[in-house]
Formats: C-alpha cells, structure tokens, sequence
C-alpha cells in the first residue's frame, strides 16, 4: 500500500494484480449529521440520473455496457460518525484508465445544472426515486426493526439514517441541493483508491486530480462513536407480518486501534458470528425460538447488533437469552478450543476480503478513517493475540443500550 | 479427463467410474477454496421413478433433506466444518440443492465431509421433528418476503397444475406431512453420484480432487423424472394481487415458455442476451417506464430451464405494474417485428462477455457461476466463448419464438 497526502486529497493504491478487473473509488468524507442525511442521499439518487455528457440512465449504462459491463455506483454509507458519498467503477482490465476516469469526472463534475441550480425535473426525479427506495427499505422488516433501534438512541450519531428522510424531501430544491453540492466538493476530504496492477498504481492520484477542485476549509470529522450512559430504550410496533422482528444494540469496549477491534470481534463472533455460535446454538437450536439469529458489529461503531426472527410470543424470552448469552460470555472463559476455532475463523474471512476486491476496498477505507497502519499483518497479529481473558473482558463491557420489537400477526391473536 | 482454456483460465473436468461429474478450476494466485456439490433435486422433485417405481414426496421434502443431510452418524457435519476452518452452507433452488464450503487449510478433510453427503447422512425420527419447527420459522420468515411470495404465485400460474410451482421450502401444512421415510427416499434416491457435480475452485490439484472423487462408489440408478405437467396442459393462470401492507407493491411477469429435452447452455445464453435488450437498463423499455415514474431501478430479470419445464421472469417494484406488463409487450413486440440493432446487440455481446469474465475471475465466481451451469452440463469457458461467437439473428429468433402474451402471467403484492 502507498499513501500521497496532499491538502484535502489523499490517494491510495491496493495492490490487485491476481484480479481480471480493477476497482476506481473517491470517497467524500462527509460528517455525519440529521440535517444533511436526505441532501446527502438525494445527491446520490440525482447522479445515478444522469450527467451533461450522459444525461440519462440509460446513456450512462450504455456508456457503462460500452466499458465490458462496468460496474458503477454512487452510494452513501455510514461509518461511525461519518457518512460516506462513495463513487466507485469496476471494470475489466482491458478498459481504459483515462476512459474510466474520465467518465467518473463527467458524473461528478458535470452534472446537469442550470443557473446555478439542478435541474429542477432531476430533483424531482430523484426525490420520486428516493422516495421508492426508502418505501422498499420499509417493506424490509429485517431492516425495518433494525433501521427503528437505531433510531432509539437519538443524540448519537447512530441514530442517524443515512438512507435519508421522506418528510424532509418537501424543503429541498434544484438551489438548495446546489448549493450542497458546492459544499461537499469544497469542504469534504476526498480520498481516492485505485485496486489493479503495481505499474498503474498512480492512477489513484489521477482520479483524485480529475475530481477534486479548489477546496476551502475541510469539515472537522469526529470519526469515533462514543458509548452513551443511559437506561436502555425499548420500542415496540405492530405491522402485517407473519414473523416478527427484534433487534438489539449493546455498546462495545471503545477503542479504534486493532487490538480491541479484534478483541470485540471474537467476542460477538462467539455470540453470534455463525452457525455454531452461543446465540444460534442456544436460542435456534435448543429452544427452537426461531430461524435466523445472529449478531455482528456495526462498523466503526463500538456496536453490536443482535437480531432475531421469532414469533411475538417468544420475544420477551429471546430477550432474555440473549442477554443471558452475552452474560454467560462475561463469566465463563470461552473454551480454548471454540477460542482459536473463532479466530481462525476471523482469520480466514480476513484472509477471503483480501482476495476480493470491494472487502479490500471496506477494509482500507475503515483503516484509512480511524487512521490504522492499514497493514493487514497488523490486523492478522491483533486476533492472534486475543485471549480468553480479552474475550471475557470485552463481554463485560457489553452495555444493552437498545431493544426494537416489530410485531406481527401472533401479537394480535 | 478433458481440459479447455480460455481467457487465461484453466477448466478441467472428470468423470467418476462411479458417474460423478467433477469440473476444477485451478486457480493459483488465490489462497481461498472453494468446493460445491450440485445434487440434481430441488423443489419441483415431487414426482418420478426410481428403479421402476413411481415416487411421490410432499412438498419441501428436498429442502428438508438440506437441512438434514449435515447430521452424520458420528455428530453434526456443520459443526465439523467450522472446526475444521471452513465455512459452510447450503441453497435449494427448483431444480438442485447446492452444498459448499470455502476454506484455507484443511482442504482435503472438508472436501472428504463434503463428499460424504453422498453416502451417510441419518434422519431420525427425533431429529425430524426438530427440524419441523424450524422449517416452520422459516415459511414464516418466506411469508413476509414479497418477492419471495410473489415469485411463487407467478410459478403457479406459469405451471398451474404442476410441481414447478411448488413452493422451495413447502408449506406448513405439507412439511408436518414429512416424515423420516420421505427423506431417505429421496436421499437415497437422487443423492448418488450419477446425479450430483462436484465443483471445486483455487490454489488445488485436479488429480488429487479427481483422486478422492473416484473413492465414491455408485448405486442404484439415476432416478428418471416423471413429468407432473405435460405439453398438452400449457394453459397459464393469472394471478390475484397479495395483500401485504406494503409501502411500494412488488411485482414479478413470468413467461412460460416450451421445455426442452433438456436444459442447453445455448440456449441459456440467447435467452440472457434477449432479455438484456428486452428489459436491461440500457434498454427504451426500462427507459420509457422510468421516465413515466413505473419503476424502481432494481429491476432484474432472469430465464430458469430444468428437465421438464422452461420460463423467465421479470420482477419490479412500482405502484403501475399493470402498465410496465402491457409497456414490455408493446416493446416486445417492436423488438419482434423490426428487430435488433447491431450496435446494441454489440454492445451487450461486451456486457456479457465481461460477466463471464468476472466469474471466471473469483474462486466464488467460478464455483457459484459454475454451479449454475451444473444441469446444463456446460462450464464458464464454453459460456465465454459462445458469448463471443453469439449472432443476433439467434437472439432475434428467441424474440419472435420464445414469448407470447398469452403465455404470461403477472404476478403481484401491494
């Protein structure tokens, strides 16, 4: 890996020589915060549209099937305490740097504008595509129950959705979503990745180059979530469903560098990780609560979500073990056995992202964010190094902050 | 033992003495491994001969053994897997249920487990029951899934009177029907290795795969599909709207189409072309319907073809599903009688080509893309090359041929 530092741009190189395609990203740092979440997703939305050169989905797939089916996106992520506006293509080899480049310069630079404003039937455009996206993410009820704990703990940046807000959709115009526009490519930090052979590996620098303008003073990012004091939050709502929804948030140790990433790691791993893990083995297997239980992280968070399909009757009870789980973890030193068969595990699927490209690109975005080495052998030595005693300390840690239970049709009967 | 290469990949395939299919795609510069077993039963398996005897099962009974085959006679397989570093995990489709595993170390002994679900999982009647109420959950979770629901609902239209629309993971009502003999009649019936393909991808020895391959030995006689829908019984049912609460309605459109002898990669392909130019989003159908408002964007589409039976798909989400079926025809209809533009069928020659190229890239995108393939009896390198060597005349002849009104069915959820 190489880094270049040069004012509001930084670029990196990933070395992707075993693939057949190569992966081009800019990825805006935005903070993140309720006010600009639906400016920020509508901008996506908006560009997915169309741009001067490519003023309609259908030139820019055309443009894209022209490049052997390249694969193009523009999407928002949330990482932490920053929302991501990331522009990505993957193309085959044989396609063209300049090529690539120059059609990610034509979405983002030059977009469809008229007198200083969007283009006001582009807005409503991509407010109508919004506003389906959002109602499909609804209809969701896995994202739906998770979207609604989240929004539990309100103040922090978790509570926050990055997919947007339909009720804001109404103040925002061609002006106004302008004028935005303006500010994130004026103030956001622009970091670029470029995942292909050793010999092209400037071409990174060339993408920050071709998108980044001149630039004022850069947003102030506050990149870590603190774990919040308070009582846990409970919420609860009905809908026609047949299986109901829980989704549960425990805070983590907070700590950013790799050692207590790993640490956390094994820990909601063993809880929740896979098919063997505590909570599967214990609420799916033996007490026959559910289909799908599982826990994970939330990335760059400190968080753990643990989530459930149960019948309503049972929630209070999936509850409990759950909670019992996490405690039997905090008390008893997990075996050796199940201790190096999770980190063997964690090895390996850190091993897989390497060998593909989008799980490289996370990866060193995450690193790159909370300003780690970036070397994956200082990831690979942090999970060997995790003992049972970390494990159970960051266990102990766990704090149950947020409990959502979407209801279905068994609440009513 | 034959072995093709193209684009700079290796594709080397072996037959057991025993009638097992084995395709490897050696692939060095990866440390992941990659192996699946495709068995040839899936949802639709309800109905056939074995051995001269006609057979029937209740529906889900294939998903069922999905979920059981990882019980062994020493202990519980999945859990073996994870212990010996591999993730694993399993799909049912129509036509196949998919075992895999990736892994770094211990390939061998995970390929050996894997293996061995051709020859010694056990169902007890215990072990059965359990396995009930988690099916149960599972239908319950499906039951919520509008995409999911509505699927099925277009199958059953498309095959009204038939095992093709039958639900993957069966109702609550038919998987309280299974029982133990169920599951061994279809394990014993169709997990043989004359009726499964063993894919395997990575930094691996095609021999010594070939090796271990070898040590299964055959029995009994691949099963022969009795054919529940007939030719004659081609009428299609149209569909009632699912009332399901949701903010934006989900939609799919299925054409029937006529069932060949056998599924043919061929054909498989003209059938992707096609739709590509019928619905892709480069397309002035997907243009128009965006324009109006009609459509999402995560439009998808897709043709399926097992032994017996044959059809596409279109599914959306968008409040005027009416009019994005009656806008596909009418688009359908230009495509057939003024045919396809030589630039646009070029320019989806280079889409195509560049998927193929994509699988054949990833350890996962060979042996999941591969797996796909396993009942046509093709691989990825002859899908490349026939992307390339591909006429538009071949895609225009789907057009006019494959599809028909009144051979459609659209499906629905609000």
């Amino acid at each position: 890996m190489t880094k270049r530092h040069q004012k509001n741009w930084r670029s990196f190189f990933l070395e992707g020589s075993k693939f057949k395609t190569d992966l081009y990203a800019a990825v805006f740092r935005l903070p993140s915060c309720r006010e600009n979440a639906t400016k920020t997703a509508l901008l996506a939305q908006l560009f997915l549209l169309g741009c001067k050169r490519y003023p309609s989905v259908q030139a820019l797939e055309r443009k894209a099937e022209e490049m052997y089916g390249a694969l193009w996106d523009i999407s928002v992520v949330q990482k932490g305490a920053e929302t991501l506006l990331i522009l990505s293509a993957q193309t085959l080899r044989c396609v063209s740097k300049q090529e690539v480049i120059s059609f990610l310069r034509e979405i983002w630079l030059s977009p469809l504008v008229q007198e200083e404003a969007f283009k006001q039937e582009q807005v409503e455009a991509a407010k109508e595509k919004l506003l389906q996206r959002l109602a499909l993410l609804q209809d969701d009820k896995r994202y739906a129950a998770k979207k609604s704990c989240m929004e539990l703990l309100e103040g922090t940046p978790m509570a926050v959705c990055a997919d947007g807000y339909p009720q804001d959709l109404d103040k925002i115009d061609g002006r106004g979503l302008y004028a935005y526009y303006q500010e994130v490519k004026e103030r956001a930090q622009l970091l670029t990745f470029f995942c292909g052979e050793e010999s092209e590996k400037q071409t990174a620098a060339e993408l920050a180059k071709a998108l980044c303008q001149e630039q004022k003073e850069m947003y102030s990012y506050d990149t870590q979530i603190k774990m919040q004091p308070q009582e846990v939050k409970y919420g609860k709502a009905e809908e026609k469903i047949a299986q109901s929804r829980m989704a549960m948030l425990f805070w983590l140790q907070a700590g950013t560098d790799y050692e207590t990433e790993a640490a956390n790691r094994c820990a909601v791993t063993m809880l929740g990780g896979s098919g063997d893990s505590m909570l599967f083995q214990t609420i799916r297997e033996e007490k026959g609560l559910c289909y799908y239980v599982g826990a994970k992280m939330i990335p760059m968070a400190n968080c753990m979500l643990a989530e459930a399909g149960i019948a309503a009757q049972d929630a209070e009870r999936a509850q409990k073990e759950t909670e019992n789980t996490v405690r039997q973890l905090a008390e008893e030193k997990p075996s050796y056995t199940k201790l190096r068969q999770t980190k063997s595990m964690l090895l390996r699927q850190l091993e897989d992202a390497q060998e593909e490209q989008f799980s490289c690109l996370d990866m060193m975005v995450e690193d790159v964010l909370l300003g780690r080495s970036a070397e994956v052998q200082d990831r690979k030595r942090a999970i060997r190094k995790v003992n049972a005693a970390a494990v159970k300390r960051a266990a102990k840690q766990m704090r149950l902050s947020a409990v959502y239970l979407l209801c279905g049709q068994e609440a009513e009967q | 033992m034959t072995e093709c290469k193209t684009a700079g990949e290796q594709c080397i395939r072996y037959r057991t003495a025993a009638g097992l299919e084995c395709i490897c795609y050696p692939k060095r510069e990866f440390g992941t491994k990659t192996a699946a077993l495709a068995v040839k039963a899936g949802g639709s398996t309800l109905c056939y001969t074995a051995n001269g005897r006609k057979r029937e099962l209740p529906m889900g009974t294939a998903h069922f053994v999905e979920h059981m085959a990882y019980h062994k006679p020493w202990g519980d397989a999945f859990t073996t897997f994870a212990k010996q570093g591999a993730y694993a995990n399993a799909f049912t489709d129509g036509a196949k249920t998919v075992y895999y595993f990736s892994c770094r170390k211990h390939f061998a002994s995970n390929l050996e487990l894997l293996l061995s679900f051709l020859q010694d999982s056990v169902f007890t009647p215990q072990d059965t029951q359990a396995e009930k109420a988690v099916i149960e959950k599972e239908i319950q979770m499906y039951e919520d899934d509008a995409n999911w629901k509505t699927y099925f609902q277009m199958l059953r239209g498309l095959y009204p009177a038939d095992g093709a629309g039958a639900p993957i993971a069966g109702s609550e009502a038919s998987v309280r029907e299974i029982e133990t003999e169920h599951l061994y009649r279809l394990y014993w019936d169709f997990y043989v290795p004359q009726n499964a393909v063993l894919i395997v991808g990575g930094d691996i020895s095609a021999q010594r795969i070939f090796q271990m391959a070898e040590k299964l030995e055959g029995c009994g006689e691949k099963p022969e599909r009795i054919r529940t829908f007939t030719q004659e019984d081609e009428h299609v049912e149209q569909a009632e709207v699912l009332q399901m609460g949701l903010r934006l309605p989900v939609f799919h459109m299925g054409f029937r189409h006529v069932a060949a002898e056998a599924p043919s990669l061929m054909r498989q392909l003209s059938m992707e072309f096609a739709w590509d130019i019928l619905a892709g989003i480069s397309s002035d159908f997907y243009a128009e319907a965006l324009q109006n408002g009609w459509l999402q964007d995560t439009l998808s589409y897709g043709f399926v073809q097992a032994e017996g039976y044959a059809y596409s798909f279109l599914r959306g989400q968008g409040v005027q599903y009416e009019k994005v079926s009656e806008l596909l025809l009418r688009h359908l209809e230009r495509l057939q009688k003024n045919g396809v533009q030589e630039a646009e069928f070029e320019r989806i020659r280079k889409k195509r080509i560049g998927q193929v190229l994509r699988s054949l890239g990833s350890v996962n995108g060979c042996v999941m893309g591969q797996a796909e393939l396993s009942l046509m009896g093709a691989d990825l390198t002859e899908a490349f090359r026939l992307c390339k060597s591909m006429r538009r005349e071949m895609v225009e002849r789907v057009l006019q041929n494959e599809f028909t009104a009144d051979k459609m069915v659209l499906s629905a959820a609000r």
